[in-house]
């Protein structure tokens, strides 16, 4: 142990280079009260004060002695078992230590950076704000971004390299070559009316294989009967037979899993731009073949999805659109504005459904009795545009004309390469025709670019651009014009030069100085603010209020403040905000054990996260106390989470307000699903990650990390032992016990609740136990875990208040509303400002909270009194408010969306412009009158004449070519007499093999497939073998053209039928080519399956 | 993940740093065949090739016995026989999460978990990572080659887009050894060119700030400097590529073969022209997905022992084949290295056992680049150790400064640098 008078010498402290001695009271406290146990190698929490620096001018080491400053004022120090400094004595220290760290932290002020990189969210906020091309996605191919004080907006964390800039470069041209417009109309809307279950696709395929129905009218389609102990044969058939589209609805019965990825295919977005997506749900419920009645509305999603490579493989939904609402019986109707981008299309999941397969099935749809969704179909409507040209258009080039560039006008000019749609995938809808090089024309270049670029630059830059530097712009555009440019091309440059600017790329502060606690400028304010509510660049308004000045007036600030909240864009505050506070981001980073909990669901998952959006979304509008981040008699819920929280009567997908019931143990943030996931592993829960996430993030007391040499516990799910149990150690160590009779009491609270927020009261077991009821789990799951020891929820907080469960929890730390208003405030300037509160700012935070407190402790007051307070504006000339605004608060209508659950903004309707009409046929072109003759007429062989109403079939299609006659057809001998117009354009010229070719190919091309010609053959009809098959499945149309298909594409076979209804093929052969059992054997190959026949 | 400028902040010019620093900017200096060798200030660069076969490599031929340097080599690893002390073979390695039976194989190099899920989003590959940072110094920052007649690749970007693959050994030969139409170079030229001017411009743009700036922020607005000059710089590079002629070999192009039934052979040819790539510097970084689909059905051998033994012949065939490149890459040599000495060859496969679709016990090895190899090290089969912690050490062995990738936390236990 040292002698007291050693430590005398050491307490001064370094500040600025130079020793600043300390008051004498620092000295005589610390003497007295603190070095006789903080010494020495057994000093508590290895806190030894002889050897602590005092070099304030280190970060780490100003923060030790804040947190040895805290621990005084705190009374925690010096413990109650030691000798006790007086009140005067403790206040006398307090007060010089605190001078001694407020001086020292000024100078420390200067080594904080305040020059901020955007983050690749804000990146892409601004880029869609400012362009209007609110989905363009350009954030996933930017590195990502550093964190710090738990969130990504601080400078330190937003690092900048090489990579970054090359990624800036390759999105501003990305951009670009999007927001400009090449064509003097808007590409053509077109509208279409598409079925989930179509040609190539996923769902095609399981419809095949009994996973779905075709229906119509609400009961099986005819055409298409439900696959039963056979699956239909041969999709192929069935694409070019229309089984899939001849209107008939889809009730879908399997879940997206690893091999079905459902998908609307048959529109693949060529332009970028929003679209009206309509759909209509219903549920269903099926028994063996008969339609009934759902259980209930179930839910169903549609989210984005971007096609990659060929079109065919990688593809994975971008993002969720939201949960809709399908109520039994009923079709409802659903519309959505969404932005898509290129290449994307719209997926589709029956998210309430329990994973189930009935393809495995001995008789598939037949064998099956549960739960369906149907969609009757998706209308997609696009692209939407509310001017031409568009609004990402004009922020570049203004008004100014596009006219068609003719390069022998302008000899020696580059035009602009103006990138062509390629559509990957099997999309109906088409890119318009192109329309030649269409460009801005100027007649004035240097005047425009100027004119241009003032009107730009400010908007890019988010302030006021001088002339000086908007002359180095348009000296680009000059010296690209010299070289050669076009004027789109010069200006191009001059725009992708801005977006790699640090003027656009970083937060830029024109006073921005060398002095630490300057506010920042007008500009800098508009998008601190703008920044904080919407993530984004401030729109114009908030522009005009920083340009006069207007914005710092406390009351424009407050309305704007309101006006902002208001704002759709707000919501992206509420995701971003919460996705750092809570970790909401983390939602997806474990994955419940399959075994322990069988209920767990992508859609679940995101219903945890509508909630604590919703949640805090209702806390903002209502302006709600902070105490609900711990309580509240009320919850956001939808059906699944009330299912899930065991709480009756909530139906649909939509998150709406439920009164809290009597003994339910929920209420507040902790007990929400979202967090109780986050804070788990997945497989076990632990009190020590929930209490820390507690005393971290809501309370604003993140406890130390544990020592090094310190295990973490192994995770036990055989029954065996409880976590409780294999903490108990920690109440015996007192060196543990000191942080974690603080850690674990929130979390013993929580263990009420399992890995995925499922109350319980006995632990999920592997192994020991007994067998699980159901509750509430969907009786197509499985359930394959036990139930093990009971769960123990109670605790004793570090002052000696005991709780038996979490409600009583709840109580005793809701007494206290302070430090959770003081957490949050510090969150909120965090996140706004991108710098820590200091220790000095400690008055002014103090400040915010008790004037929330004042009023009424609410959260929408408390991020009023933050925004109003110098911490944010950085002036002191900011009068703060001098009484909450009188408004009562609106409900913006976010939370309680109808029939619906969204997980993405929707965007507003479009005022698009008279849609034109695709149903309008085109007048059809009179038919020339050609002669026929018996010169020009020749006998083919018709394929696809399967059943005898084909001929119909056939003859009709005739009819529509204008250049050929059917003079007659043999069904039985599918020998077609053709005469065809020698003059026509078809056949002029041609041979008879030439002519069989091209009417073939007609044929096929007008008749997708369904019907082909070939030349008769040598050998006479009467001299082929005619050989019989009976097929079992042989079940519609479709798989009748199937069995034919398979006949006829052997060698020697001449010609075939195959009817469903008889269940019988027949084929009329050449023997010398081919026979029975080598015809049965390709059938067979193909999986068709025949009745057993006598004696084989 | 936090990336440090290799540049240090200075005053000069830009002019005068790229004349001051053409040593770190490894401009294209020197002739075709040995380009490093000339100039012996010059460190030879280090490259890596990334191979995954997808139909899985029976774990009883591939796996050796007890671990070490005194491993007794498998049946397959006899094949790779001459290079024992040139390669380390691991065991109860996998990549974390990373399930999903056939999924799995487009995540051999991102490590991103549950490729099988719907809602799946793939991350960037070890190679494309790797060609960020090395790419420059080369024609062509990475080769992104497949022997598949699907569309499959193991590279993918930074937002999960699947980069397409080369999958012709002629058109690959091509594309490094035949000089390209000029208005082609043309126009490439000019694209590069008013991409630097851009970063001139921006440059000089963030100079305005210069003045009143405090420390922390001035430091803040360096960063930015350097990170444009360094982007710079690269342009710069890639500009002089244009120019200069695609190095000549005496090799003819190969033929083309697309039988999916001849991986092995097509495997030869596109090893013949990887190392080709290799030795006239033209790229540093090559990834090769080698679809071996067609004998898909026999990898579910059931233990069937005719099955097996069908297989372990299509199998060694491959390992010869690997063998075959390993042996023309240490006989290729720079200055008193080999080429294999400067190259890490990663070879692997996505499954454990295809039989039962298994993902975690991969069967996977590193060959050259560095190491000290010669052993088998030999990981707990029921807890396995991430695989992507080789892919940390990997990159730290190029050079590049980083302490996590994808379900890499750390370096890979065991495995030193030579």
């Amino acid at each position: 142990m040292l002698r007291k008078s050693q430590v005398l010498t050491v307490i001064l402290f370094l500040i600025s280079g130079t020793v600043w001695g300390a008051d004498q009271q620092i000295d005589k406290f610390l003497t007295q009260f603190c070095v006789d146990c903080h010494s020495g190698e057994s000093a508590p929490t290895g806190f030894d004060l002889t050897k602590t620096s005092h070099d304030l001018k280190q970060p780490d080491v100003l923060r030790q002695w804040v947190k040895l400053h805290d621990q005084v004022a705190a009374n925690h120090m010096p413990p109650k078992e030691a000798d006790q400094p007086t009140r005067a004595e403790r206040d006398t220290f307090l007060d010089s230590l605190d001078q001694t760290l407020v001086a020292a932290e000024q100078q420390l002020a200067q080594t904080q950076p305040r020059l901020r990189r955007l983050t690749r969210t804000e990146y892409e906020n601004t880029i869609r704000d400012l362009f209007d091309m609110p989905g363009i996605a350009l954030s996933g191919n930017l590195p990502a971004d550093g964190e710090s004080h738990g969130f990504d907006k601080v400078p330190e964390a937003l690092d900048i390299s090489h990579v970054n800039i090359a990624k800036y470069l390759e999105a501003a041209d990305h951009v670009l070559d999007y927001a400009i417009a090449t064509r003097p109309e808007p590409p053509a809307i077109s509208t279409r009316r598409i079925s989930l279950v179509n040609r190539g696709g996923f769902v095609a395929h399981i419809v095949m294989n009994g996973d779905g129905v075709l229906l119509k009218n609400g009961q099986p389609d005819p055409d298409f009967p439900p696959a039963g102990e056979q699956n239909h044969l041969d999709q192929g058939a069935h694409e070019r037979w229309g089984s899939f589209d001849n209107g008939a609805s889809v009730g879908l019965f399997r879940h997206e899993d690893e091999s079905v990825s459902p998908y609307f295919i048959e529109h693949v977005t060529i332009y970028p731009a929003r679209y009206r997506v309509r759909t209509s749900l219903w549920s269903f419920g099926w028994d063996q073949g008969t339609v009934l009645p759902g259980r209930g509305t179930e839910a169903a999603r549609l989210s984005v999805v971007q096609l990659t490579g060929d079109g065919r493989g990688g593809q994975h939904p971008s993002y969720v659109l939201g949960y809709f609402n399908a109520p039994v019986g009923k079709p409802l109707e659903h519309e959505v504005v969404v932005w898509l981008n290129h290449n994307e299309l719209i997926g589709f999941n029956t998210a309430s459904l329990a994973p189930a397969a009935n393809y495995y099935k001995k008789k598939r749809a037949m064998e099956f009795t549960g739960p369906g969704i149907v969609v009757d179909w998706l209308d997609i409507e696009g692209p939407l545009y509310d001017e031409w040209p568009p609004a990402s258009h004009k922020l570049l080039f203004g008004n100014m004309p596009l006219v068609e560039f003719k390069q022998e006008e302008h000899p020696g000019v580059t035009p602009p390469d103006h990138k062509r749609p390629r559509q990957l995938g099997a999309g109906m809808n088409r890119p318009d025709p192109e329309p030649g090089i269409w460009t801005v024309h100027s007649e004035d270049p240097l005047a425009d670019a100027n004119r241009l670029l003032a009107n730009a630059l400010p908007k890019l830059f988010r302030r006021r651009v001088s002339e000086a530097v908007r002359q180095q712009y348009v000296d680009i555009v000059q010296a690209r014009l010299d070289a050669g440019d076009c004027f789109e091309l010069a200006m191009r440059m001059a725009y992708r030069s801005a977006m790699v600017s640090l003027d656009f790329l970083y937060h830029v502060d024109d006073s921005v100085p060398a002095e630490p606690a300057a506010k920042p400028d007008d500009y800098a304010l508009a998008c601190r603010l703008s920044y904080f509510l919407w993530n984004s660049a401030p729109d114009e308004r908030l522009v005009q209020l920083a340009a006069s000045g207007e914005l710092r007036r406390p009351e424009v600030l407050h309305a704007e403040v309101e006006r902002m909240l208001k704002h759709p864009h707000a919501k992206r505050f509420v995701d971003d905000f919460l996705g750092q506070w809570l970790k909401l981001y983390d939602i997806a980073a474990t994955d419940p054990d399959k075994k322990l909990y069988p209920e767990f669901s992508p859609y679940l998952q995101d219903c945890m996260v509508a909630e604590t959006r919703a949640y805090f979304q209702e806390l903002l509008e209502q302006d709600l106390d902070v105490s609900h981040l711990l309580k509240s008699d009320f919850l956001m819920l939808n059906q699944k989470l009330a299912t899930h929280y065991g709480i009756p009567d909530v139906t649909g997908t939509q998150v709406r307000r439920v009164p809290l019931p009597a003994e339910c143990p929920r209420g507040g943030l902790v007990t929400q699903a979202s967090i109780l996931k986050i804070t788990a592993n997945g497989t076990t829960t632990s009190p020590v990650p929930r209490g820390a996430f507690v005393l971290d993030r809501l309370l604003g007391q993140p406890p130390e990390p544990p020592p090094s040499n310190v295990s973490a516990i192994e995770p036990d799910v055989q029954g065996a032992t409880t976590i409780r149990d294999q903490l108990a150690k920690h109440r015996d160590n007192a060196l543990c016990a000191s942080c974690h009779q603080k850690i674990d009491p929130p979390g013993f609270a929580l263990e009420a609740f399992d890995v995925i927020g499922g109350f319980r009261t006995r632990y999920r077991s592997i192994g020991e136990g007994d067998p699980a009821e159901r509750g509430a789990i969907d009786p197509f799951i499985g359930i394959g875990f036990r139930l093990g020891k009971d769960v123990d929820a109670s605790g004793e907080l570090p002052d000696g208040q005991t709780f038996a469960n979490v409600q009583e929890f709840q109580n005793i730390a809701t007494t206290n509303s302070r430090p959770l208003l003081e957490n949050l405030a510090q969150r909120f300037i965090v996140y706004s400002t991108g710098q820590t509160v200091r220790f000095s700012d400690r008055p002014a935070l103090a400040s915010i909270v008790d004037r929330t407190l004042a009023q009424n402790g609410g959260v929408r007051t408390l991020l009023h009194e933050v925004i109003g307070s110098p911490l944010f504006t950085g002036g002191l000339d900011t009068a703060i408010y001098e009484k909450h605004d009188a408004d009562t608060p609106t409900i913006t209508g976010n939370n309680i969306d109808d029939q619906r659950m969204l997980m993405t903004a929707t965007l507003a309707a479009v005022t698009s412009p008279a849609l034109r009409s695709l149903a309008e046929e085109q007048p059809a072109s009179p038919a020339p009158d050609y002669t026929y003759d018996d010169e020009h007429s020749l006998t083919v062989r018709v394929a696809g004449l399967f059943m005898p109403e084909r001929a119909e079939a056939f003859r009709e299609l005739i009819q529509r070519f204008p250049d050929v006659e059917l003079k007659s057809l043999d069904a039985a001998t599918a020998e077609a007499t053709i005469q065809y117009a020698a003059e026509s354009g078809t056949f002029k010229n041609a041979n008879s093999d030439q002519v069989i070719e091209r009417l073939n190919n007609m044929v096929r091309q007008v008749s997708t497939g369904l019907f082909s010609v070939k030349p008769v053959g040598e050998l006479p009809h009467d001299q082929l073998q005619q050989v019989e098959f009976d097929i079992i499945g042989l079940d519609c149309k479709a798989c009748s053209l199937a069995v034919h298909d398979i006949l006829l594409r052997n060698n020697g076979v001449i010609h075939a039928t195959a009817s469903f209804q008889d269940g019988k093929a027949i084929a009329w052969i050449d023997p010398a080519q081919t026979n029975h059992a080598e015809l049965v054997t390709a059938l067979k190959k193909s999986n068709v399956t025949l009745k057993e026949m006598a004696g084989e | 993940m936090r990336f440090h400028a290799a540049l240090t902040r200075t005053a000069l010019s830009r002019r005068t740093f790229l004349r001051a620093s053409g040593v770190a900017l490894a401009l294209p200096l020197l002739d075709a065949m040995q380009p490093t060798l000339a100039d012996d200030s010059l460190e030879l660069p280090r490259r890596m090739v990334c191979i995954e076969t997808n139909m899985g490599i029976l774990p009883r031929y591939f796996f050796p016995e007890g671990a070490g340097r005194d491993y007794i080599a498998s049946p397959y690893l006899e094949r790779l026989a001459a290079h024992r002390n040139q390669l380390t073979v691991f065991s109860g390695v996998s990549l974390p999460g990373v399930t999903g039976g056939h999924a799995a194989q487009k995540c051999f190099l991102t490590g991103t978990p549950h490729p099988e899920r719907g809602g799946f989003r793939n991350g960037v590959s070890l190679d494309q990572l790797a060609a960020e940072h090395v790419g420059n110094a080369t024609r062509f920052p990475s080769l992104v080659l497949a022997i598949t007649n699907e569309n499959a690749t193991l590279s993918y970007t930074r937002s999960g887009a699947p980069i397409p693959s080369e999958q012709s050994p002629r058109k690959l030969f091509e594309k490094l050894f035949v000089q390209g139409r000029p208005d082609e170079v043309e126009a490439r030229v000019e694209a590069l060119r008013q991409g630097r001017s851009t970063l001139d411009f921006v440059a000089d743009q963030s100079r305005r700030l210069n003045k009143q700036l405090s420390a922390a922020d001035q430091h803040r607005l360096d960063q930015y400097q350097n990170a444009v000059r360094e982007l710079e710089q690269r342009l710069h590079a890639a500009q002089e590529w244009e120019y200069r002629p695609k190095p000549q070999v005496e090799a003819k192009a190969p033929e083309e073969n697309n039988d999916p039934r001849q991986f092995v052979e097509r495997s030869r040819m596109i090893f013949d022209v990887m190392k080709l790539a290799l030795e006239t510097d033209s790229t540093r970084i090559i990834s090769l997905f080698i679809d071996t689909t067609v004998i898909h059905n026999i990898t579910h051998h059931g233990n069937r022992p005719e099955v097996l033994a069908e297989l372990r012949g299509h199998e060694e065939r491959q390992f010869d084949a690997l063998n075959g490149f390993l042996t023309e890459l240490s006989e290729s040599k720079e200055r008193n290295e080999s080429l294999l000495d400067r190259t890490m060859v990663l070879y692997g496969t996505c499954m454990g056992s295809a039989n039962s679709h298994s993902n975690v016990n991969l069967p996977a090895l590193l060959a050259g680049g560095g190491f000290r190899h010669g052993q088998h090290l030999a990981f707990d089969t029921e807890h396995n150790y991430p695989l992507s912690n080789l892919y940390v050490s990997m990159l730290q062995r190029l050079g590049m400064e980083v302490g996590e990738f994808s379900s890499g936390k750390g370096t890979m236990r065991g495995l030193d640098f030579a």
